[in-house]
């Protein structure tokens, strides 16, 4: 599973087990994240993903495996370095947001002053400046959620961990969230986020890791995943299109086009033929890779038919 | 990194106790105590004032009584301030109801063989704590050995004895003496100390509880515990919450040694009161022993409780044994080396109170106070250690319900 790689690793998770009692929630669990990328660690809900998180981060003791963090430090030596999103969002309540934030900021290795105006900063730059003084209990669970999120990157971390961060948020600050991390990203930040929504790791990541029923099922890089799945569907332009072929699942409805799923009764060879016996020339004929949503799916059917 | 393990105590430390001193209910208190101080301060002398007034040989009363004579046992008895003569039944009810006199005594012809005397009161409350029975108890002695003694032996009938006090130790000498009252002057701030001591130590241990409660209600906690370790969180915590209530007690003591001078000057009660400059050490030792102790039970309940409330329902099991002492300070204070004392000072809960009641009480094993603290503080630091552990466990217990079973579960797992 592990690379020899020129870049170095921002976290390195090998054989990672936690059981709580006699159910194994994340079983011999392997995968490492690059310095600098966005990674998308994905699963179903309940599959798995926070715990691992929580137990990669050492919030949480493993039972077996290894957790190494930016070029081999072990999780409390990393810590000053992590900037951690976790999934159930909270801050002290009574107290003001810029409080929460210099306390944090204090506590991930800035002094009073830095703390105080990085956190401002971010307040600045999410939008929450205006409410810097308020307490936390008089926010929005959206607006907590952000303050939460500036904590999160108040010290400036090498490597940024957020699970389910888009969870409960507007579109609109989703996009912030998102060009907020893609700036931290151009700084050399490594990001690593956890979700069940793909388009927002079709979208942010080149890398990911999939996990189902607590075991890892998939990892790599999603176009190199999505290649070596070969093709999944054939998308045919053309005046018209031929009867009896089984499989035409999407009308596009623009220029006569129709999309074809492949399977073993329904080949390109077999749809090639089909158009050229009816006498119909295409004018576009493209095998299509198959999506991450397709992969999702049968992925997690696979492993869940597996393990019955 | 140990450097960072104490860099983020401290700050942990200045978080926590500027949080608890800009609390509203740390404020109230802080100020309130001292007035109830002073309302006792004032209370006090009153009370002891009225205690004293019997023994001073006169029957003077503080509040009219009213008796009806049918056995001529009063015939020569000379007038006192207070007590009135009435002839008639009916008169005397009368002058009950209208509140001219509190009691009225009606003295039968047989008096004298039987012993039998009427008391008619008004209003409600047991007439075994009223005062008054006393007191014409008083004014039938002066009557009946009025012809026989002299005042002096009169004054003597009626307050046998003003005890003074030699306190004999085990080699037979004589270590001190003083009057009761001298006593009761001692016993007083041990007392007042002892109570100090458990209300500071609960509002700080129960600020330690909420606190952590919240942290974890909040999901604060794992944003915590991603930033510094579970032993500089209580360090931190438990240190910033006892400095407030140092504090809190430090502001007591001032006012204390700034008003009960002054006091004083008005009351006599209080001229007396002595402060041992090594009581003022002790209960500041016992109050950073006992709170560590109780601050540490009430982290480890509130890590490993899933909500504010659930947290407040356990605590009471573990405040309860505080209060013991205070409620049997009436045994402990007259018999300080007394089995019950000595069992209570060496079990941790109970240990800070019961030390200082000792004290009050002047005990002559002050080695055993000593010790009982030294236990303390070891308890405390091992209760501090545990609850760094709990803390780092209490997290595996998120959305769970509590039980011993599934506490030590987390314990192990989080070991």
């Amino acid at each position: 599973m592990f690379r020899t790689a020129s870049v170095p690793y921002a976290l390195e998770i090998e054989g990672l087990t936690k059981r709580f009692g006699n159910k194994t929630v994340v079983d011999d669990i392997s995968f490492s994240v690059e310095e600098g990328e966005v990674f998308g660690f994905l699963g179903p809900n309940g599959s798995g993903k926070t715990t691992t998180i929580r137990t990669a981060l050492g919030i949480l003791r493993q039972d077996a495996g290894e957790v190494r963090f930016l070029g081999g430090l072990n999780a409390e030596d990393a810590m000053p370095r992590v900037g951690y999103l976790p999934e159930e969002r909270g801050l002290l309540r009574k107290e003001k947001v810029s409080s929460v934030l210099r306390y944090l900021g204090r506590l991930r290795g800035l002094s009073k002053a830095e703390a105080l105006d990085r956190g401002l900063e971010l307040l600045h730059r999410v939008g929450l400046y205006e409410h810097r003084d308020k307490k936390v209990e008089g926010l929005s669970r959206g607006m907590t959620q952000l303050v939460q999120f500036v904590a999160s990157l108040i010290h400036s971390p090498e490597l940024i961990i957020l699970d389910e961060p888009f969870s409960g948020l507007d579109p609109l600050n989703v996009q912030l969230m998102k060009e907020m991390l893609a700036v931290e990203q151009a700084r050399g930040a490594t990001v690593i986020f956890s979700t069940h929504v793909l388009s927002d790791v079709e979208e942010m990541s080149e890398r990911v890791a999939l996990i189902a029923d607590s075991r890892l099922i998939l990892f790599g890089d999603l176009h190199e995943i999505r290649v070596s799945r070969g093709a999944n569907a054939a998308v045919v332009e053309a005046p018209s299109h031929p009867d009896g072929l089984p499989g035409a699942q999407k009308q596009a409805g623009r220029g006569g086009q129709i999309e074809y799923r492949l399977s073993d009764e329904l080949t390109p060879e077999m749809i090639l033929n089909a158009y050229a016996s009816a006498g119909i020339v295409l004018s576009r004929f493209e095998q299509v890779l198959p999506s991450l949503n397709d992969i999702f799916i049968e992925e997690v059917s696979n492993a869940r038919q597996k393990n019955g | 990194m140990p450097g960072k393990k104490t860099a983020d105590a401290r700050i942990i430390f200045e978080e926590e106790f500027s949080r608890q001193i800009r609390r509203t209910g740390w404020r109230v208190f802080t100020v309130g105590v001292p007035f109830l101080m002073l309302f006792f301060a004032f209370i006090l002398p009153v009370l002891g004032d009225t205690f004293f007034s019997d023994n001073d040989g006169s029957a003077d009363l503080a509040e009219a009584i009213g008796f009806i004579d049918h056995s001529d046992v009063t015939e020569d008895l000379e007038p006192i301030p207070g007590l009135i003569r009435i002839e008639d039944l009916a008169d005397g009810r009368l002058a009950l109801v209208d509140g001219d006199i509190k009691s009225l005594f009606v003295i039968p012809n047989d008096y004298v063989s039987t012993g039998e005397v009427d008391w008619y009161r008004k209003g409600s409350g047991l007439a075994s704590e009223d005062s008054t029975g006393d007191a014409f108890h008083n004014v039938l002695r002066i009557a009946i050995a009025d012809d026989a003694l002299t005042d002096d032996q009169i004054a003597r009938v009626i307050s046998p004895a003003s005890y003074t006090l030699f306190k004999v130790d085990e080699l037979g000498q004589t270590d001190s003496s003083g009057s009761l009252q001298d006593e009761v002057a001692k016993a007083a701030p041990a007392f007042i100390f002892a109570m100090m001591l458990m209300m500071s130590i609960f509002v700080g241990s129960g600020s330690l509880l909420q606190s952590v409660t919240e942290e974890k209600e909040n999901r604060m906690v794992e944003m915590l515990v991603t930033s510094t370790s579970p032993m500089s969180i209580m360090v931190g915590k438990v240190l910033g919450l006892g400095a407030a209530g140092l504090l809190q007690i430090a502001i007591w003591l001032t006012v204390a040694a700034i008003s009960v001078p002054q006091i004083s000057n008005q009351f006599s009660g209080l001229s007396s009161l002595s402060v041992e400059p090594d009581l003022i050490v002790l209960m500041i030792a016992f109050y950073f022993a006992g709170y560590f102790v109780f601050a540490a039970l009430m982290a480890s309940i509130g890590a490993a409780s899933t909500s504010v409330r659930e947290a407040s329902q356990i605590s009471a099991i573990v405040l309860v044994p505080a209060v013991i002492p205070i409620y049997a300070s009436a045994l402990i204070i007259p018999n300080p080396d007394g089995m019950l004392a000595r069992v209570l000072t060496f079990f941790p809960l109970t240990s800070p109170t019961a030390s200082i009641l000792r004290i009050a009480g002047d005990t002559d094993r002050m080695y055993e106070v000593v010790l009982g603290l030294v236990v303390t503080a070891f308890a405390g630091m091992f209760l501090l250690w545990l609850s760094a552990r709990v803390f780092r466990a209490g997290l595996l217990l998120y959305g769970q319900r509590m039980s011993i079973r599934s506490v030590w579960g987390a314990l192990r797992q989080s070991g």
